[in-house]
């Protein structure tokens, strides 16, 4: 089918889908159905062990998710009515789904790769901030600051909090304007760090549908950048999302979506989180057409998604998403800490090593600081994490295990303490965009730490 | 003031005078009477086309005082966007005199006509808010690109995609206009002109639809045009206003439409004149156009063939070339179908009435857009042809063809005869008029020829003479 | 350990039994116990811990909105027995609930929503992308004491700003709805800067705030 039939036939489902009350689709449909086949399948997370170590578990995990995505759908908001696929179909959509993808041009061109657990190529690294609030002036140099990292495979931008000295205002001229200087700003980051063909992602200001697409048709888009949009959760969607989709397939850009769970919503605890993300993933493959599907689950109270039992449910998400599927997964990380903290700097490497041997195939950001303290990030946590990344893929997975729990006793107290650090300018050199010579030895010592609990990251 | 002073808008729209919709609507019915008798302003319905200068000037001094008195109701904050005489002035001032539409060989420099000009016409074409079939539209298209005298191409609008009905701000919206797009595309590349100016594409209604008909290769580009809408009377809203600095950003040309009600919040014809000159203004302070659609309308007829439409074009068209540099096109909104002498005439009558007073030709809307695939290209090559023998006219010898051409329809127009959709006047796979259709434009052809009118030299002339 | 009378009751509301919990309280209002009494000793306490338990991470947003069912299933059948004995019990506070227009975030929001309703507020939520004009119509209707206000995203916060001036500018208005905010980009200098009377930063601090607005809307000191 190609891509136009299946957009068609999936906006056709959201106008001929069963009629559903919201409150009813969020409680039976989501909650219990989590809960359903956490039980039929016997679901349940070693709680000593963050890094997943059970083969046979993470398969039930995706048996459960396909289960509770084939009987629950996807809530349409704008219809009132469930897109449903059929659990045949969703095995068809699955295997077809892309397992690469090229992402950038010329000498910056990537391809990420499906990957599994043992596999021993790193995930792609995209640096930066993801949409995270940043003022104009800053812009251009926190995000050179991460396009320049070589490590760094392809980029995402923060988002800009004014436009002519307004704030920015959805669905008015405003949001037009900002996303064409977003996207403006990103292409020049891009130039001055010598990366002109770095795959990026971004435009965040930009979150209604038409702010997209204008800034999407700006030019200043290469053709094989990516495009994000995220879902409603949980499991939930609008015909604006659709908008976007729509005109990213009749681009031909890259469809790379995201769908974050919060911990302790209608998936629950450990276990329903695990089977719902899996859940979504698929979703976002088969009814939002994702080249690549991605994902920072998210903690009700702080906002992170580097809390133990969040990382444990991911772990186990995703490695049943590397058994038993090719898809392309991402992960965004998203810590606590921020910049000239060793807290962000651990849950970085934590994180990392999480993803790698757990099989995603790209990790994002980090967005230090939980992505909502302005200009709270910067480059270093992402050469770092990138490090990291590829330092794991020379470790089993009970090795992983061992960092990441030493890793998380170094910062666990400090998560309700919001380590936030200090702004890129208190870290960076904004002029010559070079980390200060404090945050710098911070660094290294924290790496240093970390190649004493066994991290090869000097190797 | 400044090129780019749109967040300026955008702040006035968030700090203006709050008001309800009904209440700024009960501002303009209070002040446009008072403008009109102020400025003395009188509409004659033996005089089409006035040849009074200085009605025309206090006219436009009527329509400036309108917009600095009421300024522009954003129906997204519910506020006024005051705008002062001076800012208005300045920025009218400012505005192009010439641009250029197109690209390429296929680029045409539109510039501004003064009353009674010699110079020529730029004449765009399309089915003007006519609906097509997901059949016929690119056929449709066809027939107008492939004119010779038409210059620019609008892409009209579809209901359907795939069969399915297109429902704005859905997905199907996104594809339509996508497809709408490449529509318009691929019938100017097949006319042999790549390069022609398209001057919308009219299916999708709102900003993300439009944003998604851009494409460089397959849809509109940099040389093209979106088009703008104001809500009657006066109004505008945030999804309007976005569209304008995406085309500002991506270079296209901004247009402004029009739609003035004749019967309206305006009143009748002195009033709506008033309120069509305040929208020209609006449109070039608030959406910086290149060019305005001038497509005021019978609130009860949905046409401007009228004495009373074609008065206000004429009036209005003077106005604004005796006192602006604003470029103008029309939309000749008709009672009649293709098919039928009458629509010609429709169209003879409000080609002269504009083309005499300072205006370009936008295209004929058949049965006011009330009928189907009721548009073909053979009455854009004459509305052209008409255009084109009346250029250099004075303003009293238009009057008297346009009262003779009004009375070869005038009576039908209550009940008028909707004529007959494309594919039963067009040889389907030559894309060209059948005989029967060309033997009623050779009929009224010759008629008017006989009036004096040179429909056969006049465009030839026009050609020769234009720098294009 | 001697079985609590409440016991049965705080049960079912733990298990979010709708008609279990209503059969209960109607069961303890027959064997004699004041509905008031219900409510002070037998509910409260019982929601309390639920609260803190969600606080604790140790149940999660599902069984909290089954609890809610309880507790309204519960209301609906004491409600009449304690305006007859004139009891203002369930003036507790009336709060509306919505995340701005422009944002469609709706899982901290309905948190917020369920944890306020288990606290004895009534909410009425009305749900995602909410235009300024329509939150402040709909606590009209509703007859708030308590406007709350959702935003994740920053371009939405302007819309924001607009519902709280669209009270604080009209004398009217002013001093008959009490607004609090939060969601991710909000923050209290924000939330001061744009005259909201309060800010959460949190779901479980939102209802801390909400009981500290209804306090000012009482004229109780704080």
């Amino acid at each position: 089918m190609n891509a136009t039939t299946r957009l068609v036939d999936i906006v056709n489902r959201s106008l001929d889908g069963p009629v559903v009350e919201e409150r009813t689709f969020d409680l039976t449909h989501v909650a219990q159905g989590v809960q359903q086949v956490v039980s039929d399948h016997g679901i349940k997370a070693n709680p000593d062990n963050i890094v997943n170590l059970d083969d046979d578990m993470a398969d039930r995990v995706w048996e459960a998710a396909v289960d509770l995505f084939a009987t629950c759908g996807v809530f349409s908001k704008d219809t009132g009515r469930v897109i449903m696929f059929d659990r045949d179909e969703i095995e068809q959509i699955v295997r077809d789904a892309p397992s690469e993808v090229t992402i950038g041009e010329g000498p910056d061109e990537r391809t990420e790769m499906s990957r599994t657990l043992d596999d021993p190529r790193p995930p792609l690294l995209m640096g930066g901030p993801i949409g995270s609030p940043t003022p104009n002036e800053l812009f251009v140099p926190i995000t050179r600051s991460y396009v320049q990292e070589p490590i760094v495979d392809v980029a995402c931008a923060p988002t800009l909090t004014t436009i002519a000295g307004q704030e920015v205002r959805t669905k008015s001229p405003l949001e037009i304007l900002a996303g064409w200087e977003e996207a403006k700003l990103t292409a020049e980051a891009r130039h001055l760090a010598g990366r002109p063909g770095i795959g990026t992602t971004g435009i965040m200001i930009s979150i209604s549908d038409l702010a997209n697409l204008s800034a999407t048709s700006s030019g200043y888009v290469l053709p094989r950048d990516m495009h994000t949009f995220g879902i409603i959760s949980e499991l939930k969607t609008n015909n604006e999302i659709f908008n976007k989709l729509a005109h990213t397939v009749l681009m031909g850009g890259i469809v790379d979506p995201f769908a974050n769970p919060i911990y302790g919503g209608l998936g629950g605890g450990v276990e329903g989180v695990a089977v719902l993300l899996t859940a979504e993933m698929i979703a976002l493959s088969v009814v939002f057409m994702a080249t690549c599907c991605g994902s920072s689950p998210t903690h009700p109270f702080h906002f992170h998604s580097t809390a133990p039992e969040i990382m444990r449910a991911t772990s186990l998400s995703f490695q049943a998403l590397a058994r038993n599927a090719r898809l392309l997964t991402n992960l965004t990380c998203s810590p606590v800490g921020g910049p000239g903290t060793k807290t962000v700097l651990y849950e970085a490497i934590a994180y990392a090593a999480m993803s790698t041997v757990s099989g995603a195939s790209r990790i994002l950001g980090p967005r230090s600081a939980t992505g909502v303290i302005a200009a709270h990030f910067s480059g270093l946590e992402a050469r770092l994490m990138g490090e990291a990344a590829h330092a794991a893929t020379k470790l089993t997975r009970e090795e992983a295990e061992a960092i990441v729990q030493t890793s998380v006793s170094k910062w666990e107290h400090l998560q309700d303490q919001q380590p936030y650090g200090l702004s890129f300018p208190e870290v960076y050199n904004v002029e010559t965009v070079q980390p200060t010579d404090e945050w710098l030895g911070m660094y290294e010592e924290v790496k240093e730490e970390a190649i004493g609990w066994g991290l090869p990251l000097d190797s | 003031m400044r090129s780019d002073w749109l967040a300026e808008i955008v702040d006035r729209s968030e700090t203006g005078p709050y008001s309800k919709e009904s209440e700024f609507d009960l501002i303009l019915v209070r002040v446009v009477p008072e403008l009109v008798k102020k400025h003395g302003l009188k509409f004659d319905p033996e005089v089409l086309v006035p040849a009074d200068d200085d009605m025309a000037d206090r006219l436009y001094e009527a329509g400036l005082e309108l917009l600095s008195t009421t300024g522009v109701y954003n129906q997204t904050t519910e506020r006024r966007i005051i705008l002062t005489r001076d800012e208005i002035e300045e920025v009218v001032a400012a505005a192009p005199r010439k641009v250029v539409l197109g690209t390429g060989k296929d680029a045409v420099t539109m510039s501004h006509r003064g009353v009674e000009s010699e110079e020529r016409c730029v004449i765009h074409s399309a089915p003007t808010g006519t609906p097509c079939t997901e059949k016929y539209h690119p056929l449709i298209l066809q027939s107008a690109a492939r004119e010779p005298l038409v210059d620019c191409l609008g892409s009209g609008s579809v209901a359907t995609y795939m069969g399915r009905p297109v429902i704005p701000g859905t997905p199907t919206e996104i594809l339509a206009a996508r497809l709408g797009a490449s529509v318009a595309r691929e019938a100017v590349r097949k006319a042999g002109r790549p390069g022609m100016h398209i001057n919308d594409v009219a299916t999708p209604l709102t900003a993300q639809g439009k944003f998604a008909a851009m494409d460089q290769a397959k849809g509109l580009r940099s040389s093209d045009a979106f088009l703008v809408s104001q809500m009657v009377e006066l109004k505008t809203d945030y999804d309007q206003l976005s569209r304008v600095p995406h085309m500002q950003n991506a270079g296209m040309h901004v247009v402004d439409l029009l739609t003035p009600l004749i019967g309206g919040m305006g009143g009748g014809a002195e009033g709506t004149a008033v309120v069509t000159i305040a929208e020209l203004l609006l449109g070039t302070v608030c959406y910086s156009a290149s060019y305005h659609i001038f497509g005021h309308m019978s609130l009860m007829n949905v046409n401007n063939t009228d004495r009373m439409g074609l008065w206000i074009y004429s009036i209005g068209g003077q106005a604004i070339a005796r006192n602006s540099p604003l470029l103008m096109i029309n939309a000749i909104y008709c009672r009649s179908g293709p098919g039928t002498t009458d629509l010609l005439w429709e169209v003879a009558a409000g080609s002269v009435a504009t083309t005499v007073s300072g205006l370009h030709q936008g295209g004929v809307g058949c049965t006011g857009g009330s009928e189907t695939d009721v548009y073909t290209g053979l009455e854009a090559r004459f509305n052209a042809q008409v255009c084109h023998a009346a250029l250099g006219m004075s303003r009293e010898e238009a009057n008297g063809y346009v009262l003779e051409f009004l009375n070869h329809y005038e009576t039908s127009l209550a009940d008028p005869n909707r004529g007959k959709p494309f594919r039963e006047l067009y040889d389907v796979e030559l894309v060209e008029p059948n005989e029967s259709w060309l033997n009623q434009y050779e009929e009224v052809s010759a008629e008017i020829t006989t009036m004096g009118l040179d429909m056969d030299r006049g465009w030839k002339r026009a050609l020769e003479t234009s720098i294009n | 350990m001697p079985l609590n009378k409440w016991d049965g009751l705080r049960r079912e509301i733990n298990l979010g039994a709708v008609e279990a919990s209503a059969a209960e309280a109607l069961r303890l209002v027959e064997a004699g116990e004041d509905p008031l009494t219900i409510f002070l000793e037998g509910i409260e306490p019982c929601l309390s811990e639920i609260g803190d338990r969600f606080g604790r991470l140790e149940i999660f947003l599902p069984e909290l909105m089954l609890s809610a069912d309880a507790v309204k299933a519960i209301q609906v059948e004491l409600l009449p027995m304690l305006e007859a004995d004139g009891s203002d019990y369930m003036k507790k506070g009336r709060v509306v609930i919505g995340t701005i227009f422009g944002d469609i975030h709706d899982i901290g929001k309905n948190i917020v929503s369920v944890l306020l309703q288990v606290s004895g507020f009534e909410v009425r939520d009305l749900g995602v992308a909410v235009p300024a004009q329509d939150i402040i119509d709909s606590a009209k209707d509703f007859d708030a004491d308590i406007i709350g206000i959702s935003g994740l995203m920053m371009p939405s916060l302007p819309y924001m700003r607009d519902a709280i001036s669209l009270v604080k500018e009209n004398p009217e208005l002013a001093d008959r709805f009490r607004i609090f905010v939060g969601g991710g980009p909000v923050t209290r200098e924000w939330a001061e800067m744009v005259g909201a009377d309060g800010f959460a930063e949190d779901a479980v601090s939102a209802v801390e705030e909400a009981t500290r607005l209804m306090k000012l809307v009482k004229g109780e000191s704080v």
